[in-house]
């Protein structure tokens, strides 16, 4: 890469980390492999929360490789006519040998598609084997159903449900730094950019040596950002970077009236929100920014202050200008950030320092007992000054709350108010930055006006994307990479796909330490 | 085939875990065969107490249980004193503040140092070591092959969000770093693996059966392969899915064989496995499985999680007098909340409840030998917590009931254990299962707890 000497000591890329695919990956990658619309079995564990902020795909033990030998059979048998069509020969030929030449060719062929690489011939000579041990042992078998069992066999192996590394690497040298071969470098490409599988392009670009330049890279990443798949795949980064929950569970005080349905339709109008920023502008200053709604759901339009509109997924509703802005005055986000208690402020606000500035707060001290309602009579910013006046609580509390009282018009649902209890709401506020100012503002509105307009918030989002790039927790040696990364989004005046652009650009990405290899 | 047993023995020997008896144990258990077999289950609830009530009043130093009263969330209990050993509160020596102990749940039966992994403003310890059941089971293993090393059962744990949503909060049980055991949830689908399929003349089937362990043989030696080039960490990742593998493999032997196989339970139709309504139900079908499980020689070691690490993302519903509070907050009280400490006793007399309900089932079971009239003479069942009260109280409670054959002197409470590390524990549980065991997870900290064998 120019300008970067990845063996700088201080700029040594870090490890990639052995991930198996989240669920969400192994649907995609089914449905790109075997055209099959498959969703992930209610046995296999749903993906956790992992140190990088964002979801991974649950450690598989017993219970899960057994779901995913189950689940992989049945979408062997579904997908049989994608499986065939890897396969050299259309029907089985009668020689023997040229049989066997056949599944050798759907070995290639099929492994190069579903390890996202070349077969080397070590692992040819094993699937090989297994094959010929198939057609010993279950002689009812015909070739169709054999290489159907081989497939089957190949979507359980780790080179299929893991993001592996090359194979040919492993024999390489063992310290310092290396670059990806190209085909693992268009994984990583594609499962960041699109949440699947390389498409056959970028397979190309990859066996081309197209992936070997910076701009051979910005172009693939480019094409792939256009496609409606990376879409899918941006609403997720998001929706796991906000913390905006499964909102069909979520668990609400009576009096809200909250539905599963209606949780479900605030998730919704979010994915549409982030799509209607990328069909737009494309920055995070839009997404913070934007009035824009699509909303399908009566009760939200009503929560929204609409409440005769009926749209739908194409007619955009404007939201109040007195009242709403981007993303964070939207039910999902607010909902998600919202507790069972009505202290809101704590939770908003400590999301918004941590989500979009970056500050590390303290932990909350040994023997610390948090409160978990508002006392009777008391509007919740009145509990909380009388709570933040413990000498204890406020220390940390100053960097956080007073941001989180700047949504005080907004209810546990995120419908507008005006009065809070007896009180008239006052949603004023201030924001302690990243820079040591503190910052006043009168509501949420104009909190999304500084957010979108501070140079923090967007290395704040840079950063966090950083971490979902490389799927792991910060090392010190990223430093250097990430400077560069948040200047290019600068540069890109805070466009979300040029940041993404940037990121596998990166020296960071496109290489690893061998600190973990063997 | 004999590779796996040399796989496990290093296991054990190179975790921490000091077995140098091994080639020794068990003599009594191959001699007579008139010695049923011992079985513990561990179980663990996160939050701990109400404040003050994991007590038996009255006691001074190790007292007999008979003359004690329990405090409210523990008298469903009281019917099964004679069968108790309560361990005054011990010590996580890893854990220094108190939000440690709610960290401290991956790792509270493993005794090693965790690793901490940051999570935002906060973080989560992940177990450096395998947890006691897996250790037993392993050993149990190299002796006898079970369809099943250990059974680990949980109920619904909530969505997979926040501090909760980490592996780390979401398992207590661990074959080893990075290798958490998933728990089953599901009691149709345990049925359908435990105790249905023996219809072993159908040729179909049993070309099924040999196609699916070629296939598992394969896969094992695939990972196997798939892990000597990685680096010690994704090793680990690996050895966990090929652990998973080893154990399908396992089973599949030991059923193709039809070697087990009892009545099956009868669960009631239309459970929700993701329902926390349906929480009590799921338990009392978990609980006949486990049983019948026990009485068939699937396996000898359980696991029943009712939790995960904080319970922040978890309500009760089943229990109306909880109103809709998170589980979390419900621990958290009194100190803001005067309902607080009437909704966490609310919670854990439910839960004493489901345990007493175990028990129960174990003591109709009979079972004669030289140390027993029921089943539950030769088990022993851990019920533990993470931390003493809700509010973080740092250490840890422990009941331990049943005497697994003769071992565990019950009907006390033993308060010489206070403050002792819970690593002692572990070696009783090992020792009470005829596990040679020094230690487990700290070399420093060897030998059972004074006070608690017969």
């Amino acid at each position: 890469m120019p300008g970067v000497d990845p063996t700088a000591p201080a700029l040594l890329p870090g490890p990639k980390p052995l991930r198996r695919l989240t669920n969400f990956e192994l649907k995609n990658t089914m449905w790109e492999l075997l055209a099959v619309d498959a969703p992930v079995p209610e046995t296999l564990p749903r993906d956790v929360l992992s140190e990088s902020g964002f979801s991974e795909g649950s450690v598989i033990s017993r219970l899960e490789a057994e779901a995913i030998m189950d689940w992989t059979g049945t979408l062997a048998q579904q997908g049989v006519a994608r499986i065939m069509a890897s396969a050299p020969c259309v029907t089985a030929p009668a020689d023997r040998a040229l049989q066997d030449e056949c599944v050798s060719g759907f070995i290639s062929n099929f492994g190069m598609r579903a390890f996202r690489r070349p077969v080397i011939a070590a692992e040819s000579t094993e699937f090989f084997s297994y094959y010929r041990d198939v057609l010993r042992t279950q002689q009812s078998y015909g070739f169709e159903q054999s290489i159907g069992v081989l497939a089957h066999l190949m979507l359980q192996s780790p080179r299929f449900l893991y993001h592996a590394g090359s194979p040919i690497a492993a024999m390489g040298p063992t310290s310092g730094a290396v670059r990806l071969d190209a085909y693992e470098l268009a994984s990583r490409m594609s499962y960041f950019l699109s949440g699947s599988m390389p498409d056959a392009p970028l397979f190309e670009a990859a066996l081309n040596g197209r992936l070997a330049s910076t701009e051979g890279i910005q172009q693939e990443a480019r094409r792939l950002l256009n496609d409606p798949q990376s879409k899918v795949q941006i609403e997720e980064i998001m929706l796991q970077w906000l913390g905006i929950e499964d909102l069909r569970k979520k668990i609400k005080d009576a009096r809200y009236s909250f539905t599963p349905e209606l949780g479900q339709a605030m998730v919704d109008e979010t994915r549409r929100l982030v799509d209607s920023v990328l069909d737009g502008e494309g920055t995070l200053a839009s997404l913070l920014l934007s009035r824009t709604a699509y909303v399908d759901n009566g009760a939200l339009a009503a929560l929204y202050g609409h409440p005769g509109f009926t749209g739908n997924n194409l007619t955009p509703l404007q939201l109040k200008e007195t009242e709403r802005s981007g993303i964070l005055t939207r039910a999902a986000f607010l909902t998600s950030q919202s507790l069972g208690s009505e202290l809101n402020p704590i939770k908003r606000g400590l999301a918004v320092v941590g989500k979009f500035l970056c500050l590390n707060v303290p932990q909350p001290p040994a023997g610390f007992v948090p409160p978990d309602h508002v006392d009777p009579g008391l509007s919740t910013r009145e509990f909380l000054k009388r709570h933040d006046a413990n000498a204890c609580a406020s220390a940390c509390h100053a960097m956080f709350t007073p941001a989180g009282f700047a949504f005080e018009n907004y209810d546990g649902v995120g419908a507008y108010r005006t009065v809070d209890g007896a009180e008239t709401i006052d949603a004023s506020a201030s924001v302690y930055f990243p820079d040591g100012t503190t910052r006043p503002v009168v509501n949420a509105l104009e909190l999304s006006q500084l957010l979108a307009a501070d140079a923090a918030t967007g290395d704040c989002f840079a950063d966090h994307w950083f971490r979902r790039a490389l799927r792991r927790r910060d090392i010190p040696n990223d430093e250097g990479h990430r400077q560069e990364v948040k200047q290019a989004f600068r540069g890109a005046t805070g466009n979300i796909r040029e940041l993404m652009v940037a990121l596998v650009t990166s020296t960071a990405f496109t290489h690893r330490s061998l600190e973990s290899a063997k | 085939m004999s590779k796996w047993i040399i796989r496990r023995r290093d296991l054990l020997r190179g975790m921490g875990a000091g077995a140098a008896l091994l080639p020794l144990l068990n003599v009594r258990a191959a001699r007579g065969q008139a010695v049923p077999p011992k079985r513990v289950i561990m179980c663990v609830f996160p939050n701990g107490y109400p404040s003050g009530q994991y007590t038996a009043t009255g006691n001074n130093g190790a007292v007999d249980l008979s003359t004690a009263t329990f405090a409210a969330s523990l008298a469903p209990l009281s019917p099964w004193k004679d069968q108790l050993a309560v361990v005054a509160p011990v010590k996580c020596i890893n854990a220094d503040d108190a939000e440690d102990y709610h960290r401290a749940y991956s790792m509270m039966f493993s005794g090693a140092a965790p690793v901490s992994k940051p999570l935002g403003p906060s973080s989560v310890w992940a177990p450096t070591g395998p947890t006691i059941d897996q250790v037993i089971a392993n050993n149990i293993d190299l002796r006898e092959k079970l369809p099943r090393r250990t059974l680990p059962l949980a109920l619904p744990l909530g969505e997979p969000e926040g501090v909760d949503g980490t592996l780390e909060a979401r398992r207590a049980f661990w074959a080893g770093q990075g290798q958490p055991i998933t728990p089953e949830i599901d009691p149709y689908k345990l049925v359908k693996d435990l105790f249905v399929g023996t219809a072993m003349d159908d040729v179909a089937l049993t070309q099924a059966r040999a196609g699916r362990r070629s296939m598992l043989d394969f896969l094992g030696r695939d990972l196997e392969r798939f892990s000597a080039q990685l680096g010690t960490e994704d090793q680990f990742t690996v050895a966990s899915h090929l652990q998973g593998i080893r154990d399908l493999e396992l089973q599949l032997q030991q059923i193709g064989t039809g070697g087990i196989l009892g009545e099956p339970p009868t669960i009631p139709t239309g459970l929700n496995i993701q329902a926390l309504n349906d929480t009590p139900a799921l338990w009392e079908a978990q609980r006949q499985i486990l049983l019948a499980a026990f009485r068939a020689g699937v396996t000898r070691v359980a696991t029943m999680q009712f939790g995960p690490a904080w319970g922040d993302k978890l309500n009760l519903p089943w229990l109306p007098a909880t109103g809709g509070r998170v589980w979390h907050e419900i621990g958290h009280g009194p100190t803001d909340n005067p309902q607080g400490q009437d909704d966490h006793q609310t919670v854990v007399t439910w839960y004493s409840q489901q345990f007493a309900k175990l028990l129960e089932g174990l003591a109709s079971i009979p079972e004669p030998g030289p140390n027993s009239v029921t089943m539950l003479d030769n088990c022993v069942v851990v019920w533990a917590s993470n931390m003493l009260s809700g509010d973080h109280d740092p250490s840890l409670p422990w009941i331990l009931a049943g005497k697994c054959g003769g071992y565990f002197k019950t009907g006390q409470y033993l308060a010489s254990a206070a403050n002792k590390p819970v690593n002692h524990l572990f070696v009783d549980l090992a020792h009470a299962m005829d596990v040679p065991l020094d230690f487990l997870g700290n070399p420093d900290i060897r030998g059972p707890m004074p006070g608690l064998k017969a």
